[in-house]
């Protein structure tokens, strides 16, 4: 029992812990050639039928992907770059809908909706919490053997 | 006879049995005559024949490659290789309507003939007109707008273009859309049995049960078919992309998401009498979504990669679309008094609350999908701007719901039902969530970084280590049985889940790509591997030319990415080396191939870690549904169908929940009359738990 509760311990410090080095020693800077990628990937080849910048093999396609190579090269940030073919092409060549205006509400209503659904949720679970004489005997006994733990599961 | 007066024959044969047998059903529940509703179940058989005679006759006129068929004109051609000829049948929008209405004359055949003998009547003839309607709908579409036979005046010498050239590129072919449309199809099953219960008596939990295994074949057929679908566009498009978010796949995926939240919350219902209105909207969305997602594919109003034909068959699938939808919220609003659950949970630390969580994380998901895919859409009819929803907001909207969803995986299995104390859950957690911290210490150790990737396989340990200790202990209990039945083939479905969840985050994380120019003779650096340009080859076949560059990848002669020309349809189609390993795969796609002007060849390379794993994640996900559909042990200890309160009142020694007992008893000899079939779960223990009761 007390074992259990170091062990969990344990368990939750290492996790962390190793967690936070895997996030951090990412942090380094992106090379010039996966930066071009994730552009690439964040556009819409305009001559195609939903296929990204990155995936396709258009004449276009391989053009901007050069144009974005070129401009990573020179030193523009991801949002100028975006922002350039985004001019050139319109605003739909851009495949991460915009967060402002009416088109905002594809980021708000799942959000909205999530959570709401998960209070309704977590409020149900509290109005059906069991009077608590009822809530003991139902639960288990530490020293159970899987032959009972089956039997009470299944 | 001519393949265009056979099919005909077919089609309008198909069309009128349907049409008849519904109105036969009507008349015998109309009038409560059991001949009626035999002879009803009779011409269903009517329905098949013609399907069959019809799909006999497409196969035929394009086998003999019958111009004087228009679709053969349209699609086939004499230089098509043999099997894809023989799947072109599927090739284009009126085949494939043909194939639907193949696919669900068969369901309804097999519904007929399983529920003819042993179910109850009127809930069997009420279930057959709910699935008659949409055979109707899907013959008239072939009598109309979505006809494969009509007339063409070919030209002496004429010769068809052949199937789109995507088409005639991969067996999978052959595969991937049967597969999809028996699971699309299989869910008419449920949810005309979901229909038929609420019409005849209120929606109780019969058609749960009785609908069990039709749903999972049904899941498991669109699993394949999904998983299917990934792999080919793996292999074709050659950037790596199995998966991209892209309107057709959305669709597909779409109702399996709803399907998959069905199969957890089904077993609410089964047991607890629970989520009523909330199961049939979950199976009627799953059976609209099948309708929504032909509609977005086959009418063309949003691009995809995968769609091949756009005809004016959009406005019928969308009014059908409708009228389902407008049926089913008519019919729960007139039976919602008769639905009030009697079930409530009793701990949110209990499978049942980790079900219910489960099926708000997969409705969520599919919100989003639905919601993304549709919102260019929306957004144009409201303002007139044109905008994209395309993979980075999929992407970063579905991960939190992903890895929550992963993280249910791992805890619901090890909770048991009704509830549990933190104790228990501490006791057969701590196991799983070792595993889970040995996954995280793999993966780093191995170099992966970045939080999300990493979330992601923690959690795919805990939850693959939850799944091996439920499987272990039924192993131990009773050897390999144990593996059978549904809690345990769900096991290995999960395990299944957790491989594809991890190869997805690993490969789609850990994505590099390059373009390369290469000259003959020419080594370049890609990712450690080491790129040589030996040559390039020509090969001419009948429909097409392909042209290949051999490379050679790390000393080993040679990968062979190659471009085909189309001779009749002029269409460039590439086809990727893929180098499969089991830690990583690298792919090779022309860009652009060497001529007289320019010698070098333009590469794209790819790679990417696990990808394999997706494929054999889906193998296992399929396995666990072969060990599900088998029936179990059956239970030895009665479970409480309805509440946990009678047994606690019953071991305090108070008074037995007479009530509660006789309604399970009912519930147990509705149910037991009604179909004798799948007692390993659910309403078999309340059958018995009542007759023990009964004797108290």
């Amino acid at each position: 029992m007390r074992a259990r509760r170091l062990s969990w311990a344990a368990l939750a410090v290492g996790v962390v812990v190793m967690l936070t080095y895997g996030s951090l020693a990412a942090g380094g800077d992106r090379s010039d050639s996966q930066r071009a990628a994730h552009i690439a990937r964040s556009l819409r080849c305009p001559q195609c039928a939903g296929e990204s910048v990155a995936d396709s093999n258009v004449t276009v396609a391989v053009e901007m992907r050069a144009d974005i190579a070129r401009r990573v090269d020179d030193g523009e940030s991801d949002e100028e770059i975006l922002a350039f073919f985004a001019a050139r092409y319109g605003e739909a060549v851009l495949l991460t809908p915009p967060g402002r205006g009416f088109a905002a509400l594809v980021w708000i209503i799942p959000v909205i909706v999530g959570v709401t659904a998960a209070a309704a949720l977590g409020l149900a679970f509290w109005r059906w919490r069991a009077p608590p004489e009822a809530a003991q005997p139902a639960t288990m006994r530490e020293d159970q053997t899987p032959r009972e733990e089956e039997a009470l599961d299944a | 006879m001519s393949n265009l007066v056979l099919g005909d024959l077919g089609v309008i044969a198909a069309l009128c049995c349907a049409s008849a047998a519904v109105l036969t059903l009507g008349a015998s529940l109309a009038l409560r005559d059991e001949g009626l509703a035999k002879l009803g179940r009779a011409l269903v058989w009517g329905v098949l024949i013609g399907a069959v005679i019809a799909f006999v006759a497409l196969e035929r006129a394009l086998i003999t490659r019958d111009f004087t068929v228009e679709y053969v004109a349209n699609n086939g051609s004499t230089r098509t290789a043999a099997l894809f000829n023989f799947a072109t049948a599927w090739a284009a929008l009126e085949g494939s309507i043909l194939l639907w209405g193949l696919v669900l004359a068969g369901y309804l055949v097999m519904m007929a003939w399983r529920f003819g003998r042993q179910g109850e009547v009127r809930q069997t003839s009420w279930a057959l007109v709910c699935a008659l309607v949409p055979a109707v709908f899907f013959f008239a579409l072939m009598v109309g707008p979505a006809d494969p036979f009509r007339a063409f005046a070919a030209p002496p010498g004429f010769d068809g273009p052949g199937p789109n050239p995507l088409l005639q590129d991969n067996p999978l072919m052959v595969v991937h859309p049967p597969m999809l449309y028996l699971g699309y199809v299989g869910f008419t099953v449920p949810f005309a049995f979901a229909m038929a219960s609420l019409i005849t008596s209120g929606g109780d939990e019969r058609w749960v049960a009785a609908t069990r295994r039709w749903s999972l074949w049904a899941w498991g057929f669109l699993t394949a078919g999904i998983v299917l679908g990934a792999w080919w566009s793996y292999d074709t498009l050659g950037w790596g992309g199995y998966w991209a978010w892209d309107p057709v796949e959305n669709v597909s995926f779409l109702p399996w998401l709803t399907a998959t939240a069905y199969l957890h919350s089904s077993m609410l219902q089964e047991r607890r009498g629970m989520l009523r209105v909330w199961n049939i909207s979950l199976v009627s969305a799953t059976f609209a979504l099948t309708i929504l997602g032909t509609f977005i594919t086959r009418s063309g109003i949003i691009d995809s990669v995968h769609s091949f034909t756009t005809s004016g068959i959009g406005p019928a699938l969308l009014g059908f679309f409708g009228l389902v939808a407008a049926a089913v919220v008519v019919l729960v609003g007139l039976r919602g008094d008769r639905l009030r659950s009697p079930g409530r949970v009793d701990s949110a630390l209990s499978r049942e609350g980790t079900f219910l969580a489960n099926n708000l994380l997969f409705a969520a998901f599919a919100l989003v999908v639905l919601l993304g895919t549709v919102f260019p859409l929306i957004v144009e009819a409201v303002n007139g701007r044109r905008i994209s929803v395309g993979a980075p907001y999929f992407t970063r909207m579905t991960m939190p719901v992903g890895l929550a969803l992963l993280f249910l995986m791992a805890a619901a299995p090890a909770l048991p039902w009704r509830a549990a104390s933190a104790e228990v859950a501490s006791r057969r957690l701590l196991g799983p969530a070792w595993t889970g911290a040995a996954a995280l210490g793999l993966a780093l150790g191995l170099g992966a970084r970045g939080l999300a990737p990493l979330l992601a396989f923690t959690l795919g340990g805990f939850a693959a280590g939850a799944a091996g200790r439920q499987l272990i202990l039924a192993a131990r209990r009773q050897g390999l049985r144990g593996l059978l039945g549904r809690a345990n083939g769900g096991m290995v479905v999960h395990i299944g889940v957790v491989i594809v969840a991890v190869a997805f985050a690993a490969s789609s994380a850990y994505l590099q790509q390059a373009e390369l120019a290469l000259s003959v003779g020419e080594t370049r650096q890609f990712a450690g591997h080491e790129l040589r340009f030996v040559g390039t080859e020509t090969l001419t076949r009948p429909e097409r030319e392909e042209l290949r560059a051999l490379v050679e990848v790390d000393g080993r002669c040679c990968a062979e990415p190659a471009v085909s020309r189309y001779s009749l349809r002029g269409q460039v189609v590439g086809h990727p080396a893929t180098l499969s390993s089991p830690l990583r795969d690298v792919q090779l796609a022309v860009v652009r191939l060497p001529d007289q002007t320019d010698g070098t060849l333009v590469l794209r390379a790819v790679r990417q870690p696990l990808v394999v794993w997706l494929w054999v994640g889906g193998a296992v996900m399929l396995g666990g549904v072969l060990l599900a559909a088998f029936p179990g042990r059956r239970r030895r200890l009665p479970t409480d169908p309805t509440s946990a309160e009678a047994v606690v009142r019953r071991r305090q020694g108070g008074e037995p929940d007479l009530e509660a007992a006789a309604g399970t008893m009912r519930a147990g000899r509705r149910a037991g009359d009604w179909l004798d079939d799948g007692h390993d779960d659910g309403w078999a223990a309340g059958g018995r738990l009542a007759g023990r009761r009964a004797d108290d």
